[in-house]
């Protein structure tokens, strides 16, 4: 019984009956057929779009700007300290030269 | 109807929800960025002061325009210490290709074959950034009688030098 009605409710929100060739007849399970369609594919969409808007906010996609980038320039202590030990190396050779006799045969001789 | 006017309260609200988040960041980068250049000052002076004995150390390795007749005296005292009798020819200020100030000098030094060695060798490790140019070492004439005290031949060397620890101030 049950069945037999949801079954004659689907056929009449379904199908139009087709008799009206003027289209002057009323028509009220069409237009709601139509509308709830309607509204059903404007909920899917502003669903669609509202879990979007939710994904791309809480991911800043839309209101988070690129952030700059700040070039800070940093002391090179690593490389002062290389060129500092370089300086001490060459004031400690030219010491060593100094003090160290050098006895180098001519070769004129 | 209704969904028009959702749709358009929606867009506005988003709108001007955007307009405020994009000002805060603008306000909030602003702070960032203060905050950000007061702490890189106060890293950089204090690495500065850590740094101080390096930084000392390397400006002194660099001698200015006024400091040339020191450089030329150290050059110099290096006849005494080799046991050659030395001068310096020429000077000349310079640049290099990449317009680096350099001073070029060409120096002649006579002694012993040993002492002029020895020259070479105090030069070579002379605390500064010198580049040879040229070298010449050439034996005196005998005949000529070029010989030293202890009765050995007399040589001659002739360097074109560049010194590139020069600051051309």
């Amino acid at each position: 019984m049950n069945n037999m009605n949801i079954k004659n409710w689907l056929k009449k929100i379904s199908f139009s009956k087709g008799a009206d060739a003027l289209k002057m007849e009323i028509t009220p399970f069409r237009d709601w057929k139509n509308l709830v369609l309607l509204f059903f594919i404007w909920l899917s969409v502003s669903l669609v779009f509202n879990i979007y808007m939710s994904i791309g906010v809480n991911r800043d996609h839309f209101f988070a700007e690129p952030k700059k980038v700040n070039n800070v320039e940093v002391l090179d202590t690593e490389g002062l300290k290389i060129v500092a030990d370089q300086i001490d190396e060459k004031a400690a050779n030219f010491e060593k030269a100094k003090s160290e006799k050098l006895t180098t045969a001519d070769p004129s001789l | 109807m209704v969904m028009i006017i959702t749709v358009a309260i929606s867009a506005s609200l988003f709108f001007s929800m955007k307009n405020k988040t994009e000002e805060s960041i603008k306000f909030s980068e602003k702070i960032n960025e203060l905050s950000g250049k007061e702490s890189h000052t106060a890293s950089a002076a204090s690495a500065l002061r850590r740094e101080n004995i390096n930084i000392e150390k390397i400006s002194k390795f660099f001698f200015k325009e006024n400091e040339i007749s020191v450089f030329i005296k150290k050059v110099e005292a290096l006849g005494p210490q080799s046991g050659t009798r030395i001068t310096i020819e020429s000077l000349e200020k310079g640049f290099t290709e990449k317009t680096v100030p350099l001073l070029n000098f060409r120096i002649k030094a006579i002694g012993t074959f040993s002492e002029v060695s020895r020259l070479l060798v105090l030069l070579e490790n002379f605390p500064g950034e010198i580049g040879w140019n040229t070298l010449r070492v050439v034996r005196e004439d005998l005949e000529a009688g070029a010989v030293s005290r202890g009765g050995a031949p007399i040589w001659r060397a002739e360097a074109y030098l560049t010194i590139l620890n020069f600051v051309n101030e």
